[in-house]
């Protein structure tokens, strides 16, 4: 029951479970900063879409509407991705399919990094709002290859069926 | 421990003991009143305030969070309630002492700050030295003494693997914390829905327990103790697997049935050498001719299913006496010590437990102290000896 295997499968079964929490609140933290940057001034559609004024109504709206749901979509990939993070980790998953997209979030998260020192875009905030953003977004990085690992690690242990019977299932007869 | 165990299963043991029905009624009311004498108490019957061996939830709402108030809240639970198993832990086989299949297997370098290990060597657990040391300051003295000694005895066994100072890194307790549960097909884990209400009982046949409200800050008065866990560790039929805090991943399989058993059977054993049937008391010993008398009757009390034993350890302990065990009545000795005059309170029967209470506390704070641990901040009063 307390072997080092055992030991370690509890650990890297409580990694890919914090870091999937962690992952749905970065996911709410992701739409919470756009809104908030929009709603306070920080943001301006207008400067985001490169509007000129001249447009059409239903250009703007279709525009906005293409906006919300992309963000939509962003925010239900975070939750999916900490969902099944979290399942996987109780056993309650065999799919590993979220890897694969925490894999690309933390590869974007990455490339997109030295954008806050380097775009224009951004240089319009002050370095220690872009320092701020950096940090966060290598926490993400951090928290993403943390999951990646410690499944892999999992994986590694014992086989997946073994892993599976020995899962917290209520009701298990002892 | 709860009311039915530190006050009639208490009872049982010393009339199993030797001591007189008389002076088994001494002792188990010392013993059950170990949770009932709080500042809020002392302060009603004008006793002193550094003989309190336990703090309402009121109380432990408003003390105080900083170093001072650690100290004091410290101070009292784990002189009588989370007796330390061992204050002087090697950092290096930390484990073994929980663990003892892991003694020598895991060399860990030490990698863990003083602070932390200064609450590690808090966690509570039986046949520590300090259960001796707790035993043999009782030696000779009162009945109420004697008491107090039993309330920590037996605590050391349904408290083990917490501690009795705040701490999240230490008793916080994971989603994970199955109960064994006998069911038509055998023993079945079930995993224990914990919730915060107070007010509610705990539902023992669906497994809903009420427990202390999840915070995260590590000084929390939320993170003192089995509070985590709610009423769970104290009930007598309880089987359950979890991982704690300061396990590291390792799990524990906690057996109350098991454990109680132990508790009472040291306890009678002890209460042996305290009444002089027996030369010496020693740890992990235990006086297993009373298991074989009454163990049927014993097990049967222990592995039912309900919140309160009472009545059952109440019934076994008529048998024994043939005496008629009074319920436990906190104002019984309210008035004989508010009455007492200046120099006649320490003769009442609260003036015993409070002389009792003190040293103690202040022997337990000393050897905390003695260890290098600030924990329990120091005591100037230690082996009082009692008039």
């Amino acid at each position: 029951m307390n072997t080092k295997s055992d030991i370690k499968t509890r650990k890297y079964r409580n990694n890919i479970e914090v870091s999937g929490r962690a992952t749905m609140i970065l996911g709410a933290w992701f739409v919470a900063k756009f809104i908030l940057s929009i709603l306070l001034g920080a943001e301006s559609l207008t400067k985001l879409f490169g509007f000129t004024g001249l447009e059409p109504v239903l250009y703007w709206n279709l525009c906005i509407a293409l906006l919300v749901v992309l963000i939509t979509l962003i925010f239900l990939l975070y939750i999916y991705i900490g969902r099944s993070a979290v399942k996987y980790a109780r056993g309650q998953k065999k799919n590993r399919f979220f890897l694969i997209i925490t894999a690309i979030f933390a590869i974007m998260n990455i490339w997109g990094i030295p954008w806050y020192f380097t775009m224009d875009y951004y240089k319009e905030l002050s370095l220690s709002t872009r320092v701020a953003s950096a940090f966060v977004d290598i926490s993400s990085v951090f928290i993403s290859f943390d999951m990646i690992f410690s499944a892999y690690a999992l994986s590694k242990l014992k086989g997946r069926d073994e892993y599976e019977a020995e899962s917290c299932y209520p009701y298990r007869k002892t | 421990m709860q009311e039915d165990f530190h006050y009639y299963a208490t009872y049982c043991a010393a009339y199993l003991a030797g001591f007189s029905h008389e002076e088994s009624m001494d002792i188990c009311f010392s013993a059950q009143f170990v949770d009932l004498c709080s500042k809020t108490f002392l302060q009603k019957i004008k006793a002193p305030l550094k003989a309190a061996t336990t703090q309402l939830k009121l109380e432990m709402m408003d003390a105080r969070t900083d170093i001072i108030g650690l100290q004091d809240i410290t101070r009292i639970w784990a002189s009588f309630h989370f007796l330390p198993a061992d204050l002087y832990v090697d950092e290096a086989d930390m484990f073994s002492a929980f663990f003892p299949q892991e003694k020598g297997l895991y060399r860990k370098k030490k990698r863990h700050p003083k602070k932390y290990m200064n609450k590690f060597r808090l966690i509570c657990g039986p046949n520590g030295d300090l259960i001796v040391k707790t035993v043999e300051n009782a030696k000779g003295k009162s009945l109420q003494h004697i008491g107090i000694a039993m309330h920590v005895m037996a605590d050391t066994w349904a408290h083990r693997y917490f501690a009795g100072t705040p701490s999240y890194v230490i008793n916080n307790v994971s989603r994970e914390f199955y109960e064994y549960v006998e069911t038509d097909e055998g023993a079945k884990e079930r995993l224990i829905k914990f919730k915060h209400s107070p007010s509610a009982p705990d539902d023992v046949e669906n497994g809903i327990y009420s427990n202390s409200l999840g915070q995260g800050s590590e000084n929390t008065i939320m993170n003192l103790g089995h509070g985590r866990a709610g009423h769970f560790p104290d009930y007598s039929f309880a089987r359950y697997r979890y991982m704690p805090a300061w396990g590291e991943y390792r799990e524990i399989i906690k057996d109350n049935p098991g454990d109680y058993v132990k508790a009472f059977t040291q306890m009678v054993y002890a209460l042996r050498y305290l009444s002089g049937s027996s030369e010496s008391f020693e740890k992990d010993r235990y006086d297993d001719s009373v298991m074989e008398r009454y163990g049927d009757r014993i097990n049967g009390i222990i592995r039912k299913r309900q919140l309160i034993a009472s009545d059952d350890w109440k019934a076994f302990g008529q048998e024994l006496s043939g005496k008629n065990i009074d319920d436990f009545d906190l104002s019984r000795y309210e008035e004989e010590y508010i009455l007492a005059g200046k120099n006649e309170k320490d003769d009442t029967f609260f003036g015993r437990f409070i002389t009792a209470a003190i040293s103690q506390k202040g022997m337990i704070t000393d050897e905390i102290c003695r260890s290098g641990n600030r924990l329990a901040g120091f005591s100037r009063e230690t082996g009082i000896p009692e008039r």
